[in-house]
């Protein structure tokens, strides 16, 4: 998906930009090592240990993501580059198909809302910052889910 | 002073008095009357008592709450930050979690929009779950 602000790719958001489309949503994990700092730490809370540190930290993060959800889209409704600093507002979309945080596959099209500050020094990424609505996401495959107990009876 | 850092200045005059001051006497001179506040899992709502409502709750909860920014952009007529808040659960229950004396520690990003020299709109996400983990640990 090309949102408005795709146009406005630049040195800053370049890199952040393809990390999204081309190695989140359409799976090319080979882009990752051109994209991200040797020196990269992942920052956001919530993650295990093996993926904060280095570029395949987020291989490993976009590969659990890719395995239970399909059909990601996400759009950047605000964008900020201020110096090293790449601000986002987002809406991230997906199709839940296979198993998270124990939850197994609901066929949910689900949506939540995030923010990231991105550090992208020399051409590459090199921190990130993601707070994404976790509490959000869980209501909305945890209804899918009773939704999905109750029909099958 | 360029608009950009102006704009900064003031977002940092908000957390300072009303965050870990917990001062909203002046807060007319730097917030709009009708701010828009959206700060999941408080409820979306508008106007300065609601902005100043979510601090007045983390502080009547931790009495020596501190929010320290460590992290600012702006561009156009947004700043957009990352912080980290502390404090002791000594006073009034949080989240559904009375008091513990446990020191609880979380972090976030929020964006504003200024118009007018006053903070117009106030959104983000703090870390949820990490913080319900810390308020409600044997669940």
């Amino acid at each position: 998906m090309t949102t408005p602000h795709e146009s406005a790719m630049n040195e800053k958001t370049g890199p952040v930009f393809r990390s999204h489309q081309e190695a989140m949503i359409k799976g090319d994990m080979a882009v990752i090592d051109e994209l991200y700092g040797e020196d990269f730490v992942n920052h956001s809370p919530g993650l295990p240990d093996d993926m904060r540190n280095g570029p395949g930290a987020i291989k490993g993060s976009y590969g659990f993501l890719r395995s239970a959800f399909s059909d990601m889209l996400i759009e950047h409704h605000d964008v900020i580059v201020d110096g090293d600093l790449v601000g986002l507002r987002w809406t991230w979309h997906a199709t839940h198909v296979g198993p998270f945080l124990g939850i197994p596959p609901t066929g949910a099209r689900v949506s939540i809302e995030g923010y990231d500050l991105i550090l992208v020094r020399d051409g590459k990424i090199r921190g990130a910052w993601v707070y994404q609505d976790n509490l959000d996401l869980m209501a909305q495959l945890g209804a899918a889910s009773a939704s999905q107990a109750a029909a099958e009876g | 002073m360029t608009d950009l850092e102006a704009n900064k200045a003031l977002v940092r005059r908000y957390v300072t008095e009303i965050w870990n001051r917990g001062d909203a006497s002046r807060a007319i001179e730097f917030v709009s009357d009708d701010v828009k506040v959206h700060a999941p899992p408080f409820p979306d709502d508008a106007g300065i008592d609601a902005l100043t409502g979510i601090s007045a709750a983390f502080r009547a909860a931790l009495p020596d709450l501190a929010v320290e920014i460590d992290m600012v952009a702006a561009g156009d007529d947004r700043v957009m930050h990352h912080y980290v808040l502390s404090g002791t659960h000594t006073g009034a229950a949080l989240f559904g979690a009375d008091a513990s004396g446990r020191k609880l520690a979380t972090s976030g990003i929020m964006m504003f929009r200024i118009s007018d020299g006053r903070i117009a709109s106030a959104e983000g996400l703090l870390d949820g779950p990490g913080l319900m983990q810390q308020l409600h640990p044997a669940r």
